[in-house]
């Protein structure tokens, strides 16, 4: 179904022109005259260095194996000009050799002048060659360049009628890289065509080879049934492999700011495409949901996600979603994922509405999740965990529990002065969102869906408030000593979250010496009273010995909500209505 | 013989994991969504086949939610049979591969059997149907059932009715129905599936035939 749905987005956006012609990027324009004499180099590379765009026979796919372009190819094929350090002289010759190959097939066949003038030109090249290094000298070239032949009267040889019909033809009788010629049922159309035996490559994908990798091949040997060999084991025709792979190159393509035009990078080694099936403005809200908020878009997205959007009309159009990754020349697909746009809105509202946290008024883009969670310079959460963010973040899943371990371990690690800002915020809501994801699907943890967004003072949640009063108890501490270099916060989190009981008492009675002295400095700023305010909703039968997982993530929240509301109240001339303000 | 098709038989058929290997995605494997009816069929013949009878599968129901997990293997590149070498090391061929699996399936398979030009006189379906009967309540198999990948057993038992299909239905596209081993070399054959409220109903034999024949002479 993948597959049938990336051939109706390549029909959709017109993305394939044909099966035998491609859109291609050209970097020069060789001209010559009808006799074969060079006549120009002209270099078609615009400001940023990118070729042209032009229709030109559809290059064949190789990895490393000479197969040549027809009429048009890059420099090793054209001119046998490579990289001196990468490229050997013999192999050059070789591409160059097959090159006019198919050339000489192609005169043959047509006798068209234009052909003709091209084969005079490789009967002189070596004169033609150093004229052309002339005005480009041999250190330039990569051998990467594509180029395109052109004579003042003919026009581009590649464009000739003729020369375009005979390789429509050449294309269909070739038997498909030696593969059969037999006619199957193509599993994508339904209809009986001949089936592509190597499918085209896609580029940009992580993991992947550079030259390109296929999301259908048959590598080796095991991966082969019943006597089948490569593309014969999952028969796909060839306008439909061309599609497929085009739509999939599409949504990879680098566009302006955006690595990929409808991707998000997860992790190292994964990017997660999405599409729909109607063109839909949201696609661009999904972007910077996943990749990296641009500020105002992403504060109105969070706002009211979809105001200014088209109403729900376009909701029933499906939306797609696949996560790829490269395993050498393969692609893998990881995981793959049909809904309707509307549901997917749904779920990334709630996705955003559990992640918000306090202040921090913005969703964190999936990489700034995974970095608040990892310790500085290591990577300690499992490589697809960006990959399964991604996937609750669409599904509506709740986020792995697993997560909740590793922001914990995080937490316990003593802040690094130095630390962005954001990334506590980014690991305490991803602590939050994943407990409400908890509290929502485990019957008997209905409790954490209490989890609030900002300081909820009237909790009586005993892990909750338990937060709250380590962090007012930092707060006395500095206000009593100012900056120390190791404050309670670095020494004793870990402890208090796992064993309130033994940690607590100790902080208490320090606090009263902390508090005693902001007081004799007159920096004291009311934190007596919340301590006893927060004491006073522990319960009477004393704290617990240990804390759950869950309730160590409470521990956490409240801790954040409680120090984000000092400075909040520090920050206004009000302080009541402020906290009463960042209440939900 | 008194009649060529048994009466049908519902199996209930369950496992933590399930890999229904699409083709296209077959060296990185990803599962279809629902059993295949060869699948289906290779289950059934766990506990019961002989060369004189085949099974037909009618039916497929999908009695949980469909839910996914994904993992990567150790596995090689290599296919090799004992008589070919003696010297083969699994650790020097190594293809690192994932798998996008089903978690938890169950499945009622509806399916009958029927006899085949090797059957001889003495052969009835309803000695068939009495061994396969038999077979099943004692949990006699010939060789362990699983689902889609020799690695993802099966539980197989009598179903007993009580549990209704997941109200899903969708399109699944063209979905691998078995092979043609009456073409040399056999051939895959594909059907157009569709899941109806859960349940994904089959062609026979012979239309999947004729659809995948009929217009390869166009």
């Amino acid at each position: 179904m993948m597959l049938r749905a990336l051939v109706e987005l390549a029909t959709r956006e017109g993305l394939v022109e044909s099966d035998d012609f491609e859109k291609k990027r050209v970097d020069f324009e060789i001209q010559i005259d009808d006799d074969g004499r060079f006549v120009g180099l002209i270099s078609l590379q615009g400001e940023d260095g990118k070729g042209q765009r032009m229709s030109v026979p559809r290059f064949p796919s190789r990895t490393m194996q000479v197969v040549p372009g027809f009429m048009v190819d890059n420099a090793k094929y054209v001119l046998g000009i490579g990289d001196p350090k990468k490229d050997k002289s013999e192999r050059l010759a070789k591409c160059q050799a097959a090159f006019i190959g198919l050339i000489k097939d192609a005169f043959t066949a047509t006798k068209d002048p234009g052909l003709s003038a091209l084969l005079a030109f490789y009967e002189r090249i070596a004169d033609n060659l150093a004229s052309v290094l002339r005005d480009r000298s041999a250190d330039k070239w990569s051998g990467s360049e594509i180029l395109f032949f052109s004579d003042p009267t003919l026009g581009r040889l590649h464009d000739r009628p003729a020369i375009r019909e005979y390789w429509a033809a050449f294309r269909n009788a070739e038997t498909n890289d030696g593969g059969s010629t037999e006619r199957a049922r193509c599993l994508v159309t339904g209809r009986y065509d001949v089936i592509e035996r190597l499918h085209p490559m896609l580029k940009r994908v992580p993991g992947g080879q550079s030259s390109g990798a296929a999301v259908v091949s048959f590598n080796a040997d095991a991966f082969e049934s019943h006597h089948l060999s490569q593309g014969d084991n999952a028969p796909v025709c060839r306008s439909a492999a061309i599609a497929y792979t085009t739509a999939l190159n599409w949504l990879l393509e680098k566009v302006d700011d955006r690595p990929h035009r409808h991707g998000v990078r997860i992790g190292d080694d994964a990017v997660a495409l999405y599409w729909t099936t109607a063109p839909d403005k949201a696609l661009s809200f999904f972007a910077d949901l996943w990749e990296g908020p641009r500020k105002e878009e992403a504060e109105r997205f969070f706002e009211s996600p979809w105001k200014g959007q088209p109403p729900a009309d376009l909701d029933q159009n499906r939306f797609y979603a696949v996560t790829l990754g490269g395993n050498a020349a393969r692609v893998v697909v990881r995981d793959w994922f049909e809904t309707s746009i509307g549901k997917v809105k749904e779920n990334l509202s709630q996705y955003c509405d559990d992640l918000a946290i306090g202040a921090v008024r913005r969703p964190f883009a999936i990489w700034q999740l995974l970095a608040a969670i990892d310790p500085p310079g290591k990577a300690t959460a499992p490589p697809d965990m960006g990959a399964r963010v991604f996937a609750a973040s669409l599904k509506g899943t709740p986020l792995p529990r697993e997560l909740l371990r590793h922001a914990l371990l995080r937490m316990r690690v003593p802040g690094k002065k130095a630390e962005a800002f954001w990334v506590l915020g980014a690991r305490v809501a991803l602590i939050k969102a994943t407990l409400l994801g908890i509290g929502r699907t485990d019957q008997n943890k209905t409790h954490l869906k209490e989890v609030t967004v900002s300081l909820d003072s009237n909790s009586n949640l005993t892990a909750y408030n338990l937060g709250r009063l380590f962090a007012a108890l930092e707060r006395a501490q500095q206000n009593a000593l100012g900056d120390v270099n190791s404050t309670i916060r670095d020494r004793y989190f870990s402890a208090a979250t796992m064993t309130p009981a033994l940690v607590f008492p100790r902080l208490l009675r320090m606090a009263q010496h902390h508090i005693a002295k902001a007081k004799a400095e007159n920096r004291e700023y009311g934190i007596e009273r919340t301590v006893t305010e927060i004491v006073g909703r522990l319960p009477a039968t004393g704290l617990p010995s240990l804390l759950t997982l869950e309730d160590q993530g409470l521990f956490a929240v409240g801790y954040y909500h409680q120090r984000e509301a000092f400075f909040t109240k520090r920050k206004t001339s009000n302080p009541p209505a402020a906290s009463a303000a960042g209440e939900e | 013989m008194s009649k060529s098709n048994s009466r049908s038989f519902r199996v209930l058929v369950s496992g933590p994991l399930a890999v229904f290997t699409r083709p296209e995605m077959k060296a990185e494997r990803v599962s279809y969504e629902v059993m295949t009816p060869s699948a289906a069929r290779g289950v059934l013949e766990a506990v019961l086949w002989k060369p004189s009878m085949r099974w037909v599968v009618t039916e497929i129901a999908v009695l949980n939610e469909i839910r996914w997990m994904s993992f990567r293997r150790n596995e090689v590149n290599s296919k090799l049979s004992p008589r070919s070498r003696n010297d083969y090391f699994a650790d020097e061929d190594r293809a690192q591969r994932n798998t996008v699996a089903l978690r938890e399936v169950a499945y009622e398979i509806k399916a009958h059997l029927c006899l085949t030009e090797k059957a001889g006189p003495e052969e009835t379906v309803t000695k068939f149907e009495e061994m396969f009967e038999r077979r099943l309540e004692k949990g006699q198999t010939f060789h362990q059932p699983y689902l889609g990948c020799r690695e993802m057993a099966a539980d197989i038992r009598a179903a007993d009715g009580e549990r209704e299909p997941i109200s899903l239905s969708k399109p699944l596209g063209l979905v691998f129905y078995d092979f043609d081993y009456l073409s040399e070399p056999p051939r895959p054959l594909f059907f157009e599936a569709r899941l109806d409220r859960g349940v994904l109903r089959l062609p026979t034999w012979d239309e999947v035939r004729r659809d995948n024949q009929g217009r390869a002479e166009e």
